[in-house]
């Protein structure tokens, strides 16, 4: 399968990885936020300003994908780190079925 | 609640081209174990060919041959009283109207009366023009996608037909023949009524 | 073109063999198709060139494909049990050729027959409703509920926080439910099916079920018998409004064949 490497869909390749990341951290910055609201460790200015500041951060990751139009590539990055991440997880917890995969190639 | 065997043409593709027995590649020429590549009917069909041009040529191929012998099976245009052919031959005709131009096919029939060009299938005359309207005709040849192809250039009241066939020399060759004899007829009759 | 085409047979699948020897020129390209046996079993196979068949024609690929699923109906119709095969596996060589491969594969043949007789491959697809089934999460957890209906007077910031957090929260309880599904699942079609294969990819769904989220996809390998109780199983969940529960079949053993180490 030839993939056709030409100048546009490189920069989208690269953006949409860079893109995709960013996204990435954006939820466990989001995550971290949430725990730090449940531990009780921030006022409720603080927690204003975070949202509002998360809020920027997302309408200008937004605004990037659309402007590049990243929306597919970012997704197809995102899902195939989910299968690999979810691959390893069930190799990790049940290490039969990695067996098996190595003895069927 | 009730199994259903009726979705379709997808459901079987899949099973089709990613399940079922296959064999050892020493016994067998295959092209299963290909997975599918899109949900598209065109990419899952896509996933079976090994060969891109064999499956073109092939088709194409026996398209054109089925095309060819339903032509030759005899069934002749209708001709006037006291026509006679001549000359018959298979070629093409340059048709341009507005925004559709190609060369048509048919064969073409030189009578004592006129030429024209024939097709079968649906019957339709494509072209045609009697003896004495002819102008001028001029044979020569042109470079079409690459190839040097001969055509023949008719001249009809004003306008120019462009011809092709397999020997346009000797398609040339007959048309002046069918309009010296003519020539002969009129100037006969001429001196009869004369 | 080749200038030498070998002779070849088209196989459709291995049956256990009935009297009839021949099926009518029911094949791809209006071939005949008929048996080549040996002792109880035998090959349902069309001649034809060792060359596959290929084309970009869509509509004539499409007639192929079903004329090859026919040609394994009308063979289960007939002999009952059927090994089918892949579309376009071109034996080289002639009957005599077949001939050897079922005697040397006999008892490997003769044993996947006995393994599948009787049995029938199902194959179903369970679909949820993300907004029902958030739905029915939220109002079944107070908790939830509080949080949702305090998002609305927030300030936008945050909001924005606790819709995160109302988010994450579901996603878990959607999780929660679909194992809880599973699990109840699982132990019915243990006791149902002779085997499961799970659908890691699903290649197409019909329109009504695009929007919904998959939750799982199988195949199972049943008896006649026992697809009236996986039925009604598979009701009580199609019965639940946030599920919509896809079941097909019968299908001749596609995702169960094992015929991998047939020697030569």
């Amino acid at each position: 399968m030839a993939l056709e490497v030409d100048e546009r869909n490189l920069k989208q390749g690269l953006l949409g990885l860079v893109v995709a990341l960013v996204e990435i951290i954006q939820d466990l910055v989001e995550r971290q936020a949430i725990r730090r609201i449940e531990g009780g460790r921030l006022d409720e200015d603080e927690i204003e300003r975070l949202g509002k500041a998360l809020i920027d951060l997302d309408e200008a990751i937004e605004k990037i994908k659309q402007d590049n139009d990243l929306e597919d590539v970012v997704n197809s990055v995102i899902s195939s780190l989910d299968d690999v991440a979810d691959d390893l997880l069930n190799k990790f917890f049940n290490p039969e079925s990695w067996a098996e995969e190595v003895e069927e190639k | 609640m009730k199994p259903e065997r009726d979705y379709g043409l997808v459901d079987i593709l899949d099973r089709l081209l990613n399940k079922g027995a296959i064999l050892n590649a020493d016994l067998i020429i295959t092209v299963a174990g290909i997975p599918l590549i899109g949900l598209s009917l065109k990419a899952a069909l896509a996933s079976i060919e090994t060969m891109l041009d064999y499956g073109m040529l092939e088709a194409w191929d026996r398209e054109t041959r089925v095309w060819y012998k339903r032509q030759l099976v005899e069934s002749a245009p209708h001709l006037a009283e006291g026509e006679v052919v001549h000359y018959k031959t298979f070629g093409y005709i340059w048709y341009s109207e507005g925004l559709i131009s190609s060369w048509r096919p048919g064969f073409w029939y030189v009578t004592n009366v006129r030429i024209f060009l024939w097709r079968r299938e649906p019957e339709e005359a494509l072209f045609e023009v009697l003896l004495e309207k002819i102008g001028s005709i001029e044979a020569g040849s042109e470079i079409d996608f690459g190839k040097e192809r001969e055509e023949l250039d008719m001249e009809v009241e004003g306008r120019i037909a462009r011809i092709r066939s397999s020997d346009v020399l000797e398609f040339e060759e007959a048309i002046r023949k069918a309009l010296t004899s003519q020539d002969i007829a009129q100037s006969q009759s001429g001196r009869i009524q004369g | 073109m080749s200038e030498t085409a070998k002779e070849g047979r088209y196989i459709y699948s291995v049956v256990s063999s009935g009297p009839e020897s021949d099926l009518g020129d029911v094949g791809i390209e209006e071939n005949r198709v008929r048996l080549v046996p040996f002792g109880d079993i035998a090959a349902v196979v069309h001649s034809c060139l060792a060359e596959p068949y290929v084309t970009k024609d869509d509509e004539r690929a499409k007639e192929w494909v079903l004329e090859h699923s026919y040609v394994i109906d009308l063979a289960t119709e007939r002999f009952g049990t059927v090994l089918p095969f892949s579309f376009d596996v071109i034996f080289i060589g002639d009957d005599e050729a077949v001939r050897d491969w079922l005697e040397e594969n006999y008892d490997l043949l003769k044993g996947e027959l006995e393994r599948v007789k009787g049995e029938a491959e199902y194959t179903v697809q369970i679909f949820c409703d993300e907004e029902k089934l958030t739905e029915k999460i939220v109002t079944a957890d107070s908790e939830l509920q509080r949080l949702r209906d305090g998002i609305e007077n927030m300030p936008k910031g945050t909001a924005y926080l606790y819709q995160k957090k109302l988010d994450l929260k579901i996603k878990d309880g959607l999780l929660e439910e679909t194992a809880r599904l599973a699990k109840e699942l699982g132990a019915k079609i243990d006791e149902l099916a002779d085997e499961v294969k799970i659908e890691k990819k699903v290649s197409w769904v019909p329109d009504k079920y695009k929007e919904k989220m998959m939750i799982a996809a199988f195949s199972c390998l049943m008896r006649h018998d026992g697809v009236e109780a996986f039925g009604d199983l598979l009701e009580e969940i199609d019965k639940e409004d946030e599920y919509s529960v896809r079941f097909s079949g019968p299908w001749a053993p596609f995702s169960f064949v094992q015929l991998k180490g047939t020697r030569r």
